[in-house]
């Protein structure tokens, strides 16, 4: 065998810094930005950035905390990553998990029976409703032939104002203490147990990790993640091999929808027990998830990851504020210089990749 | 003498396109430049325009030295050019396009009815119809050329230079423009026409001059030259004889019955095609690029389903089918660009070796990926046909374009399948692998392989073909076998000439 084993290691640690080179910049550009800032305010940064890490990781409770609010990030992440690294910029998280989380909402407390079989039946009914109202954007897309960002992106206010009307109007709580408190009623039977009694943390979280390694398996492993990879890189070569892109499309949508729409379920079931208006947007979830698969170049590992460091970014921010005095939004900035780098290699990348293909096709240089 | 360029060189990276290239215009002369794709004629176009700058050589203007630096350094000095792709704003009106950059204003505000009033004059003065108001998009493409003459004509221009621009024509359309540059040479503008079209350099050209590999290989005047003598200097003397050995034709295995293709526009691309390949041969198209056989293969091989006529692959009726089931039925294809359809550069070698099979018994069981079948095939490929590589997993952008061309080549001849569509097969790659890819097409076609070979380098297809199918302006009409074959003649029917 001329192709040497060395080599092969040569080439996973070089796809290994490279794939964590970005993310690492950009955390560590954050943070200096962000300990500037603090700075500024005349704060002591290396405290902050201290409390920042012991407060999102540094107990049990810390953990708990940050994994719990991992959890719908990951599978907004994962969501997006399979449909972005396929080529399909679907920015549509947010509006499949809030029809997840509102429907698995409302079926668990429609139903009765052994509450394993609610739970099932309501992420069942929760991941059926992102999957159809992806399916509505991707048909809208290729049908009309306007693009799939736009449309995802519009589709977002509309599945909150639809869920919003529906659980002030029509399911609204009839024993919430707070007469206006515009919630659906609590769930009893068919919520997700916690894995560790005292700490919030619940089965959610394992749903998601079992997601994370279906869908690198379905990525990395099968003919259907390959087409869809191939797709994303070249679309024309797709093309020319004889892939059906808009089955492909259909397909990957489909999925992305499905864990949108199971990441919205897993957290009216398990740590709000209903569905309370704009509880999906508030924890902005969809955005960070969409920012942990820019982070992690849309590979599920390195998105279950950089949800979670995402996350504890939120939980360490609220931990500062109370401890040292520093106001919580620091971890908004810190995310917010994140995105920024991010999108900057997103843009850097489309730029350049295309000028390179104009070059490429510009084949009458003489 | 209203311009002179003279010992013009200019070399990119390590390709020389023009070898000191001196050439004249005189007032309200017609000059030609005729010549192949690559000859250098745009090269020296896009210098005088200002878009390059010549490695050395001089550019005179009425006797005196320019240097052009830009695009309007050369419309300060007369100099304009008739795109082959339009530059015009589609959603806005022809009057806004023609006075864009030369507007006639009323303070800060644009004086409408004046400029209106401008395009009117203009339009009349040229006899060039065109109605002020419309918006470009609204326009048939005869009509938008109009536009950008008037444009160019409005910024003062007295030297016109017009790229191909018969090339995105209709017959009709063609007439009416060769009637406009002499109508405007009559008025003392002086044109320089870029083409390869022959018939119309006949028609029009006072002067031709022709390239070949960066230099100017033959001046004549009209009166003294005919469209045999250009092709002949255009393409030279063809010597390479057939390398392959008779054998017994058998099974068809492509068959295209009038396929013809009109675009949105209305504009003929592909008329009335009739082709037929059997297995045991390979067929050539000659032809200059952009004679139709880009849009002939997309129509072939499934990439475009949206024409007319019938086409058959090894026997199963694959009309208006897309890529999956003509590949099914029995294709395989050489794409035309080895990056813009043949592969894809971020993926690893293995990945870009499966497509195609992915689905196929062999690589996938139940949708899952068989790893090992995969590095068994592609290991193979890559040892028998000499890619260099340094592991399987490596990305295709690290490939050199010769080792790409070869993996590309591999993969579609080791499907095995009993017909083959080979686009420029050899399109850009060195000597060494240029043979070995002819080598391998040669075993192809040896085994009972039927091959499309559709090649701009005509010495390839000479060298490779059986048969040769002459393409032109989307029409075939002449068919040579190798043993019949005159490529002086060849040249001719490839150029546009007509014979009797």
């Amino acid at each position: 065998m001329e192709v040497k084993k060395i080599n092969f290691i040569y080439y996973v640690q070089k796809n290994l810094i490279e794939s964590v080179k970005l993310p690492f910049i950009s955390i560590t550009l954050g943070l200096i930005v962000g300990g500037i800032i603090i700075a500024l305010s005349g704060g002591d940064p290396f405290a902050a950035i201290k409390g920042l890490i012991v407060g999102g990781f540094g107990s049990m409770h810390a953990i708990t905390v940050t994994l719990t609010r991992a959890t719908p990030i990951i599978f907004a992440g994962l969501s997006a990553a399979l449909a972005w690294g396929s080529g399909y910029s679907s920015m549509g998280a947010s509006g499949q998990m809030i029809l997840g989380a509102f429907t698995a909402a409302i079926t668990a407390v429609s139903i009765s029976g052994p509450s394993i079989v609610i739970i099932i039946v309501s992420l069942s009914a929760g991941m059926l409703a992102g999957i159809i109202y992806s399916l509505i954007a991707a048909y809208i897309s290729a049908k009309f032939e306007v693009y799939l960002l736009i449309v995802t992106l519009m589709m977002n206010y509309i599945a909150d104002n639809i869920a919003s009307y529906l659980t002030t109007y029509d399911f609204r709580d009839p024993l919430a203490v707070d007469r206006l408190a515009v919630q659906t009623q609590k769930i009893i039977d068919g919520t997700l147990p916690r894995i560790f009694p005292r700490y919030t943390l619940h089965y959610g979280f394992i749903i998601a990790i079992a997601c994370t390694l279906l869908v690198l398996f379905m990525m990395k492993r099968t003919s259907f993640g390959y087409e869809a990879k191939m797709s994303g890189l070249n679309p024309r070569f797709a093309d020319y091999g004889g892939i059906d892109s808009l089955k492909t499309m259909y397909l990957v949508l489909m999925i992305s929808g499905a864990l949108a729409g199971l990441g919205g379920a897993c957290e009216s079931l398990g740590t709000r027990f209903r569905y309370v208006d704009g509880m999906i947007t508030s924890g902005g979830y969809a955005w960070s998830g969409i920012i942990a698969s820019l982070m992690a170049s849309n590979h599920p590992v390195g998105v279950f990851v950089s949800s979670v460091f995402l996350a504890g970014l939120t939980t360490g921010g609220g931990s500062i504020e109370l401890r040292h005095g520093i106001p919580s939004e620091i971890s908004d900035i810190i995310e917010g210089v994140l995105t920024m780098f991010v999108t900057a290699k997103l843009v850097v990348d489309f730029r350049f990749g295309r000028l390179r293909a104009q070059k490429e096709d510009g084949a009458d240089v003489v | 003498m209203i311009l002179e360029m003279k010992n013009i060189v200019k070399v990119y990276d390590r390709v020389v396109a023009n070898k000191n290239v001196s050439i004249t215009l005189e007032k309200g002369e017609i000059l030609a430049i005729v010549g192949e794709n690559g000859a250098g004629k745009s090269t020296l176009m896009k210098i005088l325009y200002g878009l390059e700058r010549p490695n050395s050589g001089e550019i005179y203007i009425n006797g005196k030295k320019q240097v052009f630096r830009n695009p309007s350094d050369a419309m300060k000095q007369g100099i304009g050019m008739v795109q082959q792709h339009f530059m015009l704003f589609d959603t806005m009106t022809v009057t806004e396009n023609i006075i864009y950059n030369n507007e006639i204003s009323k303070g800060v505000f644009l004086d409408i009815d004046a400029n209106r009033k401008k395009v009117r004059e203009l339009s009349k003065r040229y006899m060039l119809e065109v109605d002020p108001d419309k918006l470009v998009k609204d326009c048939p493409v005869g009509v938008q050329q109009r536009i950008e003459i008037l444009k160019i004509l409005h910024q003062n221009a007295d030297i016109l230079i017009f790229d191909e621009p018969s090339s995105v024509l209709t017959p009709i359309e063609v007439d009416e423009l060769l009637k406009t540059m002499k109508r405007l040479s009559n008025m003392g503008k002086s044109i320089i026409l870029i083409t390869h079209k022959l018939g119309e350099v006949m028609e029009v050209a006072d002067r031709i001059v022709v390239m070949r590999d960066g230099e100017v290989v033959a001046e004549k005047r009209r009166e003294e030259t005919s469209i045999e003598e250009l092709s002949y200097f255009m393409i030279g003397r063809q010597t390479t004889s057939p390398v392959i050995k008779d054998l017994e034709p058998c099974k068809e295995v492509l068959s295209v019955k009038n396929l013809s293709k009109v675009d949105e526009s209305g504009k003929k691309l592909l008329g009335n095609i009739n082709i037929s390949v059997r297995g045991g041969e390979i067929v050539g198209i000659a032809g200059v690029s952009g004679n139709g056989q880009s849009e002939l293969i997309k129509c072939i091989t499934g990439l475009d389903t949206d024409y007319t006529g019938k086409i058959e692959v090894c026997g199963i009726n694959v009309t208006n089918k897309g890529v999956g089931f003509i590949r099914k039925a029995g294709l395989a294809h050489i794409p035309e660009d080895r990056y813009y359809w043949g592969s894809a550069k971020e993926a690893t070698i293995a990945e870009n070796v499966l497509m195609g099979d992915e689905n196929t018994e062999r690589f996938s069981k139940k949708g899952l990926l068989n790893f090992r079948e995969i590095r068994k095939h592609v290991y193979r490929i890559v040892e028998n046909y000499g890619v260099k590589v340094s592991f399987l997993a490596q990305k295709m952008k690290e490939l050199s374009g010769g080792n790409a061309q070869k993996l590309i080549v591999a993969r579609e001849i080791e499907k095995k399948t009993p017909f083959l569509v080979a686009c420029e097969p050899t399109r850009g790659i060195d000597v060494g692998a240029m043979e070995f890819i002819h080598e391998k097409l040669i075993e192809k076609r040896n085994n009972g392989g039927g091959i499309l070979l559709i090649s701009s380098e005509l010495s390839e297809i000479l060298k490779l073909s059986d048969r040769i199918y002459v393409i032109y302006e989307g029409r075939i009409e002449h068919e040579f076998t190798n043993k019949n074959l005159d490529s002086r003649k060849l040249g001719f029917l490839m150029l546009g000439g007509k014979t009797a």
